[in-house]
């Protein structure tokens, strides 16, 4: 009888949590669409992407470029950041002695607190200057690419290290029989036993770069207009909604929750599509 | 029921709330039964809407109630609070409010209770958070204290904190909150009784002026450029085309040739609405190539691109520049920019930092602010690079 | 023995790779350390000379720049600790969730999923907004830890929820049927079998967490507040150390030594808090996965 009654609150105390956590995001979509409603309903959800452009105290509420500029930025900053973080990962887990590895995963924990102000204020004292060298005005989509790399590597890295630590020890044993070397048995075993939760942590890095604030908001340069130009600035959503949200009322206000939808819909798109793509996997 | 404020409605803070002529007097009304605002201002010699705020406040803390009746709203006493009319006293949870003969003893606060901590090893931390969660009960140990809660303008709330700082030290029982949101925040805020007083850094508009109003401090803005460009200044056309997107070459300012990197700010701050007005554009005029939020965003932005411009506050210049940042900035009309300039307004781009209140403020509030805007104060607005007020002139409102 | 040459070459092609994968790993290692030093000389150069002890526990003074950051390394501890707190229960019992009823309710398991990717890429200005609607207002708890660290919970709850997920999933069949053979209930399974051996995954979740809650600027000033003095309780307005240093650094003129100072100090409290957390989460596992 014990066990029993155990297990059934352990399946209905796992499936409560599970809930809450799904209903987190609920609440936060429904808060962020209530809040929408105004402007969606006085300006129509069409004009946020025929407008002139984003004038929001005379009238134009075009997002379509803010989007734009918030997906290049995060896709660029993934695309940079996740090779470097899974060879981190592999580094951390397979291809170094304990303690070089142990070094360099108190490393990348400690990069993965760096205040996003901290980062920023890097890329605006450092980075700008060196672009703007380059071409000006130096904040630009390249930086915000760059500094967001550098926020989100150490998120993949870590969820990236984990995954690959949990593959069973079976298969490293395995591997090792059959004479491969301990960094060998990775492409061969062990990546293809962790593929799903590395495109995971690639994933989470993505979901976290499309929503940072604060480092981008201190390095893209923030003027409204299309991401056609690598050294050219860029506002994104995220960085939008920082900079004008403590001055705007009314509709302006709730012009900028809807950006945060749009991004909320855009994520969810994303999340969408990987997860229909990704095979079930099979137990090892 | 209603919400507590802060950190709970504790029995000598409601004595606190209590601790004013109206407010006793509106309760003393309430005990013998529900009234009608308009009964209350008739009998009690108040403005109206200062009743309203009193009622408010008394609401906050839990000792009255409201409720909607007809055309009018009713108040009563709490049900916490409310006790037979024949007792005529008031129920404070530690201690009974009597207003029938001369009080035998003084209120009696009791003891705090406090979580005993219990276990071993980690169990210490859970000690530690418990101790540190909200305490029921009245608490005696710790002196009757009034908390202010002030919110708004994040330029302001540097100084305010530090203004705050020095009054607690000389005023012991106050406690202010200050907390950051944007000046359009804090306009909110003091309006739906939120705060009880609100920073803004600019001048209140005219749909604003039922708030009063009091000018702590002066802000100036003016244009940056880098401390290699040798540029003289500009004049206002030239500036206006410059940010129109029309001059896009130094050379056209009488500089040497390089591209112009335009730095503005966001829409909505009252920097840009200041500084379009001084220029002469529209906001929609606008062609920058950098659109920043915070002044040191803008500085170090100038300081790292030899062909920048932008628009700062003269005072976050000014430290900026004595701390070896390599800007300068350009005299405006003739008057080069400084805090002295800013103070007596010879120099003409300058705004006022406020601090706002629902009708007149009073109490603590009202100690405060008048500490604010005394001259006790003007050390610590200087050293937050902003002007005090000229206080040869009649004081602004 | 003689190798026949097949073997010889398919030997020496996996050193070659090997060799050239090792190469590349300690590289990719190799720059993340360069990058992290490059920071953190940046910031000592900056601000290295406000470090002490009594940088430690005074209070700050003259809006930051001088004094120390006593009061808010309290809040930024009380902080981190209830998000850990509150999001680490949930996120581990999420997991479980989906480890067990990947079966029996794979639809749940795939919105469950979906939800907690979607929420890891909320703004954190979003999150602070609705923090500050739902728990300030709403639930009426003000500018207060507990609004700001409930808030970070819900922040750090994805990351620390896959962090538990992957070490769950990864946990083979075999123990699993050897389990199920003895007729163990599932608590039993959990406690001895699977939590013991998705134990690295949980501490890095923690590490996550920490992380992501410490690194959190945006959501705090709308949900914890901006008042530097000690916290008395945790209804009161606090203000985190990520919070201080973005003051000092973008609000505050001539703040930038001391914001680099205060990141510094950051980072060396990190060091700490991931430590206990690393040792915590592994006692308490090792605990677990004794005998039964």
């Amino acid at each position: 009888m014990r066990p029993r009654l155990a297990d059934r609150l352990l399946g209905a105390g796992t499936a409560a949590a599970a809930a809450a956590a799904a209903a987190i995001v609920l609440l936060i979509a429904a808060f962020v669409l209530g809040e929408s409603l105004p402007a969606l309903r006085e300006i129509g959800a069409a004009r946020f992407f025929t407008d002139g452009g984003w004038h929001p105290t005379a009238d134009g509420f075009n997002l379509a470029p803010m989007l734009l500029a918030s997906l290049a930025v995060a896709v660029g900053a993934t695309l940079l950041a996740a090779p470097v973080a899974l060879l981190v990962a592999l580094f951390c887990a397979a291809c170094a002695p304990e303690w070089i590895a142990n070094v360099v995963r108190r490393v990348v924990e400690l990069l993965a607190s760096i205040p996003s102000v901290v980062v920023g204020f890097f890329g605006l004292v450092a980075l700008v200057p060196l672009i703007a060298r380059l071409r000006p005005p130096g904040a630009s989509l390249l930086a915000g690419v760059l500094v967001l790399a550098l926020m989100i590597l150490p998120t993949i890295a870590l969820l990236a290290e984990a995954s690959l630590r949990a593959v069973p020890r079976a298969q490293w044993v395995a591997a090792a029989a059959l004479g491969i070397g301990r960094c060998g048995a990775l492409r061969r075993v062990v990546i293809p036993g962790a593929r799903r939760g590395l495109l995971g942590a690639i994933f989470l890095g993505l979901a976290r770069a499309l929503g940072e604030t604060m480092a981008v908001l201190m390095v893209c340069g923030n003027d409204v207009r299309w991401p056609t130009d690598l050294f050219g600035p860029v506002r994104p959503l995220t960085a939008n909604i920082a900079l004008e949200m403590a001055y705007a009322l009314g509709r302006h206000r709730s012009a900028l929750f809807v950006s945060g939808l749009l991004l909320m819909a855009a994520v969810t798109v994303l999340v969408a599509a990987s997860h229909a793509r990704a095979a079930e996997p099979s137990r090892a | 029921m209603a919400t507590p404020k802060g950190s709970g409605s504790d029995c000598a803070g409601r004595l606190k709330v209590l601790a004013d002529p109206t407010r006793l007097a509106a309760v003393e009304m309430l005990m013998a039964g529900p009234r009608r605002v308009a009964e209350l201002h008739a009998a009690l010699d108040v403005d109206q809407s200062l009743l309203s705020h009193h009622l408010a406040v008394l609401r906050e803390h839990g000792l009255v109630e409201a409720e909607r009746a007809g055309k009018g709203v009713l108040y009563r006493l709490a049900a916490a609070v409310r006790l037979p009319p024949q007792a005529a006293a008031i129920d404070l949870g530690c201690c009974r409010l009597s207003f029938a003969a001369p009080p035998a003893r003084a209120p009696v606060a009791a003891r705090p209770r406090r979580a005993r901590p219990r276990g071993r090893g980690a169990a210490g931390l859970l000690a530690l958070a418990a101790g540190l969660l909200p305490v029921p009960g009245c608490g005696g140990e710790a002196a009757a204290r009034t908390r202010l809660s002030v919110t708004g303008s994040s330029t302001v709330a540097p100084l305010v904190a530090e203004i705050a700082r020095r009054f607690e030290a000389l005023h012991p029982e106050a406690r202010i909150d200050v907390q950051t949101g944007g000046s359009g925040r804090g306009i909110a805020d003091v309006r739906s009784g939120v705060a009880d007083l609100g920073m803004v850094s600019r001048a209140l508009r005219p749909d604003e002026s039922e708030l009063a109003a009091c000018t702590i401090a002066w802000d100036g803005i003016a244009l940056i450029v880098h401390a290699t460009n040798p540029v003289a200044e500009p004049t206002r056309a030239q500036v206006a085309a410059v940010y129109r997107g029309e001059a896009r070459d130094w050379s056209r300012l009488g500089a040497p040739a390089g591209p112009i990197t335009v730095v503005s700010k966001a829409e909505g701050r009252s920097t840009l609405e200041l500084f379009l007005d001084h220029f002469g554009l529209a906001a929609g005029a606008i062609r920058a190539d950098i659109v920043i939020g915070d002044n040191a965003q803008g500085i170090k932005i100038v300081a790292g691109n030899p062909r920048a411009i932008g628009y700062v506050s003269i005072g976050a210049a000014a430290v900026e520049i004595a701390h070896g940042a390599p800007i300068r900035m350009l005299p405006f009309d003739g008057v080069d920019p400084s805090l002295a300039a800013v103070r007596d307004a010879t120099f003409p781009i300058r705004r006022p930092l406020v601090l706002v209140s629902r009708g007149a403020p009073e109490g603590v509030a009202r100690s405060f602010v008048a500490f604010a805007a005394s001259e006790a104060a003007d050390d610590l607005i200087e050293a937050q690079s902003f002007a005090p007020p000229d206080r040869r002139a009649p004081a602004t409102r | 023995m003689h190798e026949p040459p097949a073997i010889r070459l398919e030997r020496e092609r996996g050193r070659a790779g090997e060799r050239a994968l090792a190469a590349a790993t300690g590289s990719a290692a190799a720059l993340v350390l360069v990058l992290f030093a490059l920071i953190v000389a940046g910031l000592v150069q900056r601000g290295g000379g406000r470090l002490g002890w009594s940088y430690l526990v005074d209070a700050p003074q003259d809006a930051g720049r001088a004094g120390g950051i006593g009061p808010i390394l309290l809040s930024t501890l009380l902080l981190v600790g209830i998000a850990i707190a509150a999001a680490g229960p949930v996120a581990l019992a999420s997991a479980l969730f989906l480890d067990g009823a990947e079966r029996s309710a794979p639809r749940a398991v795939k919105l469950v999923r979906a939800s907690l990717d979607v929420l890891a890429s909320v703004p954190s200005i979003v999150f602070g907004l609705f923090g500050n609607a739902l728990l300030c207002r709403a639930l009426g708890l003000g500018f207060s830890l507990l609004s700001g660290g409930l808030t970070l919970a819900c922040m750090a709850l994805p990351f620390m929820a896959r962090a538990a997920d992957e070490g769950l999933r990864a946990v083979a069949r075999e123990p699993r049927l050897a389990a199920a053979a003895l007729a163990l209930s599932r608590t039993t399974t959990m406690r001895h079998v699977l939590l013991p051996a998705a134990a690295p995954a949980l501490v890095a979740g923690v590490a996550l967490g920490i992380g992501r809650a410490l690194a959190e600027t945006a959501a705090l000033v709308f949900t914890s507040g901006y008042v530097d003095r000690a916290p008395t309780s945790l209804l009161d307005s606090g203000r985190a150390l990520s919070v201080h240093v973005y003051d000092l650094a973008m609000n505050v003129a001539g703040g930038d030594a001391s914001a680099c100072g205060a990141a510094l100090l950051l980072l060396g409290f990190v060091l700490v808090l991931q430590a206990g957390a690393r040792a915590l989460t592994r006692r308490a596992f090792a605990a677990a996965g004794a005998a039964p």
